[in-house]
């Protein structure tokens, strides 16, 4: 079906192909309504999954990955964080669908450094080995639901952690992110 | 009156089952008939030819295959039924590098995770209401990687055309007139596609606009 569109160009150039409403006639229109979006969103807030199972093997691999980072000083600094890294993304992403959002919002803060990092060194190891401790607390002291006042206390450490780092080593900030964050600077300036 | 998802068939691919399952459950509160599972892209990449959905929601981190992979064979790969399939891909990432990477091979909409009913059904929204215009260039092949700008749009704007406003016939004109001169030079190459590429999605959307 769609592969009969026609282009509006010759071939020798970009081509494009006009949008195609198929699904527009297949579905209607009105979209849903606001009960039917609730019922859905309960879908979420109703899971009886059981989180610290599904962080469970994403906890293994963190592990592994720091452990890999003590040792060893000859892989790049990609392949050192990879799993970490990786590791993160993934408790981000489920802690908030299933009742740990504290663990997303640690999690966000990880990334963020992580993603910022150009070399994992000790000093950073250090950092990265206190959000693993807190994750493995939130979940040992199982710290579901709404974040509460101890919960933030942690995420506000973490934050601060990571710009007491940046601040004390502002070579080790990736020159991707060095240059991003110099051009808005300029703007600011300007 | 409000949508009807019943003839609607989406593909969800994630190898959390617990997430997989979640999401099979909100998009059967949504009403949607047919919901097809798959726990990497091999398996997804069979069942899209098989059971040709209308729409793909895919996890970004799977192994062996993932979900950019899934997107490049849906939009490449000779034995894809349907190349032009809406394709929402799933992540926890959000830098602006990693989101290049999946947009470059396709990706029709990102959703954020952890997301919320009213996140999953804005973008099953914009696939609806606002399909984009496909691109084949020498690099790329997927949806229009810029977007048109809403009319409401505040913000700053690249180009005194970026925006959804009447356009004269003369304007139409000469944009014609631009691509034409372009193709006799026969010497658009590089940097220029750019240029080109910019008058011809001008003159599409003016058409479409005209229309």
């Amino acid at each position: 079906m769609s592969n009969n569109r026609t282009s509006n160009i010759n071939e020798t150039l970009p081509q494009f192909y006009p949008p195609l409403y198929d699904l527009k006639h297949k579905v209607g229109r009105g979209g849903l309504s606001s009960a039917t979006l609730k019922k859905a969103q309960k879908v979420i807030d109703n899971n009886d999954v059981d989180f610290l199972k599904v962080a469970a093997p994403y906890m293994v691999i963190f592990e592994e990955g720091l452990a890999l980072a003590k040792k060893n000083d000859t892989k790049s600094h990609e392949e050192l964080i990879e799993n970490i890294l990786f590791s993160a993304m993934q408790l981000k992403a489920n802690g908030g669908l299933f009742h740990y959002p504290i663990v997303t919002q640690v999690a966000i803060k990880l990334l963020y450094f992580l993603e910022r990092l150009h070399t994992l060194n000790a000093h950073a190891l250090e950092v990265v080995i206190a959000f693993e401790a807190s994750i493995k607390l939130i979940f040992k002291k199982q710290l579901s639901g709404d974040i509460q006042k101890n919960g933030e206390e942690i995420i506000r450490e973490l934050e601060s952690a990571c710009v007491r780092f940046f601040e004390k080593y502002p070579e080790n900030i990736h020159p991707h992110f060095r240059d991003r964050e110099n051009k808005v600077e300029t703007k600011k300036t300007k | 009156m409000a949508y009807n998802f019943k003839d609607v068939t989406i593909l969800i691919v994630d190898d959390n089952y617990p997430m997989l399952s979640l999401l099979k459950a909100m998009l059967a509160t949504f009403g949607v008939g047919t919901i097809i599972t798959a726990a990497d892209g091999d398996i997804a990449f069979n069942k899209f030819c098989k059971y040709k959905p209308d729409i793909v929601i895919s996890d970004w981190m799977m192994k062996p295959k993932d979900g950019v992979d899934l997107a490049r064979s849906i939009r490449t790969n000779k034995a894809s039924p349907n190349p032009y399939v809406p394709f929402i891909l799933m992540t926890g990432f959000s830098e602006e590098h990693r989101v290049i990477v999946a947009r470059d091979v396709g990706i029709t909409e990102f959703l954020l995770k952890p997301f919320n009913s009213t996140d999953l059904y804005k973008r099953i929204v914009a696939i609806v209401e606002t399909p984009r215009q496909f691109v084949r260039s020498e690099n790329f092949f997927g949806p229009d990687r810029r977007r048109r700008s809403a009319d409401d749009f505040k913000g700053e704007r690249k180009r005194k055309d970026d925006v959804a406003q009447p356009v004269t016939p003369q304007e139409l004109k000469d944009a014609h007139k631009r691509v034409d001169a372009a193709k006799k030079a026969q010497s658009v190459k590089n940097s220029d596609d750019v240029v080109l590429e910019d008058v011809v999605v001008h003159i599409d959307m003016v058409e479409r606009d005209n229309e």
